[in-house]
């Protein structure tokens, strides 16, 4: 009986030339940190869902001149009372209690469209807007010039208990040009209700076009 | 070029050219149709000038500043820190539309500064005021008219505005042209 012979094939590359060398390794290493810290920053800087379309509010004080897109306004006080009678005659009664906003509101841009689009009071996550009772009594019905002035009063009917609430020292009173306020400037003051007393009436002006 | 790419460039070449061109084609419709419904594209009328557009000729024949505090303002009762200015324009209807009836139009007053508009003031027939108008003038565009007529345009404007004014006249089935009247 014959045996052929074991043939083996011959080794032709080493290891060591298979090997990538630790410079790329590190380099992998390297740019893995580098796009988790990207995705990192870009995701706790991007806008949330909520923030997408949100508005961008122009905060102030009682007195001070607020400029936003298309909408500059000035809150010059705020009043509450039990009954508010307008310039017009109308008289109105309420279970609840009137929050009177005394405020001057111009167009910026263009006056083609109507008058104040969004007149609101938040309190707390709650959203009043403006009441419509008073009719030509309140700014809310008058349309807006550009850059000239509008002063008059704007009235929200809220419930009395709300004014104990702690929410109520936080209030805030916000204007917009449209009353859809999403991507376009607002103007928004802070009220605190509860440091203000409650007048049995209120007279209010009518409205004064015109800039001091 | 590795076997992969001979396999997958054409492919992949299709894509990076469809996709872009499908995105640019939607969106350019998209927004021109959006853009057909204002005006967006001035037609620019030097002072003294006529414009033949939707329909009529139009030029503008004399304008008025009222400054705040003159006695025509007062006269006027205008409000506090403004102005009014009154744009005549002659219309000169072209041939009468389907209808038999000249083009309506709709004015504003742009305050400019340079070829950008600064603001806009819509026309005041209906505000506060107390203006004594032309009575040979009409307040809007009289599409029963078919001769020449004078179109009188007023405007209450803050007094800082400056004198960089043109009037903005559309025309519904014209836009997005507008004509930009310089005053």
């Amino acid at each position: 009986m014959s045996t052929s012979p074991l043939v083996t094939a011959p080794i032709t590359s080493s290891p060591r030339a298979a090997r990538k060398p630790f410079w790329q390794y590190l380099l992998s290493g390297v740019m893995l940190v580098v796009i988790l810290g990207v995705t990192w920053i870009v995701a706790h800087t991007s806008p949330n869902e909520e923030e997408w379309q949100s508005a961008m509010p122009v905060t102030g004080e009682f007195g001070e001149v607020l400029t936003g897109r298309d909408i500059e306004a000035t809150v010059h006080g705020v009043q509450l009372a039990d009954e508010v009678v307008a310039y017009t005659g109308w008289a109105g009664p309420t279970s609840g209690v009137w929050v009177v906003v005394d405020a001057s509101v111009a167009a910026v841009v263009t006056d083609n469209t109507v008058g104040i689009g969004a007149a609101e009071l938040q309190v707390g996550s709650v959203i009043y807007t403006a009441s419509d009772r008073p009719d030509f009594g309140s700014l809310l019905p008058h349309s807006l010039t550009t850059g000239i002035h509008l002063r008059g009063p704007l009235m929200f009917e809220i419930p009395r208990e709300l004014l104990d609430s702690d929410a109520a020292a936080s209030a805030i009173v916000r204007l917009g040009r449209d009353s859809e306020t999403r991507l376009d400037s607002v103007i928004e003051v802070p009220v605190d209700l509860t440091a203000l007393k409650v007048a049995a009436s209120i007279e209010t002006d009518k409205p004064v076009w015109g800039n001091e | 070029m590795s076997l992969w790419w001979r396999r997958n460039g054409i492919a992949i070449a299709a894509i990076a050219v469809l996709l872009p061109s499908t995105i640019f084609i939607t969106f350019s419709n998209e927004i021109g149709d959006y853009r057909k419904n204002f005006a967006t594209e001035a037609v620019v009328v030097e002072t003294g000038d006529t414009a033949d557009y939707g329909g009529a000729e139009w030029s503008i024949i004399n304008t008025e500043r009222i400054l705040a505090g003159s006695a025509k303002a007062i006269e006027s009762e205008l409000p506090a820190g403004a102005d009014l200015i009154v744009v005549t324009t002659l219309v000169t209807p072209g041939e009468p539309d389907e209808d038999g009836e000249s083009p309506l139009c709709t004015v504003y007053l742009d305050e400019l500064d340079g070829n950008a508009v600064l603001r806009t003031f819509s026309d005041a027939t209906y505000d506060a005021i107390e203006h004594d108008r032309n009575p040979t003038a009409v307040s809007s565009c009289d599409q029963e008219n078919l001769d020449p007529y004078r179109l009188e345009s007023i405007f209450v404007v803050p007094s800082g505005a400056t004198d960089a004014l043109a009037l903005k006249l559309e025309v519904f089935d014209e836009l997005p042209r507008f004509l930009q009247l310089t005053l």
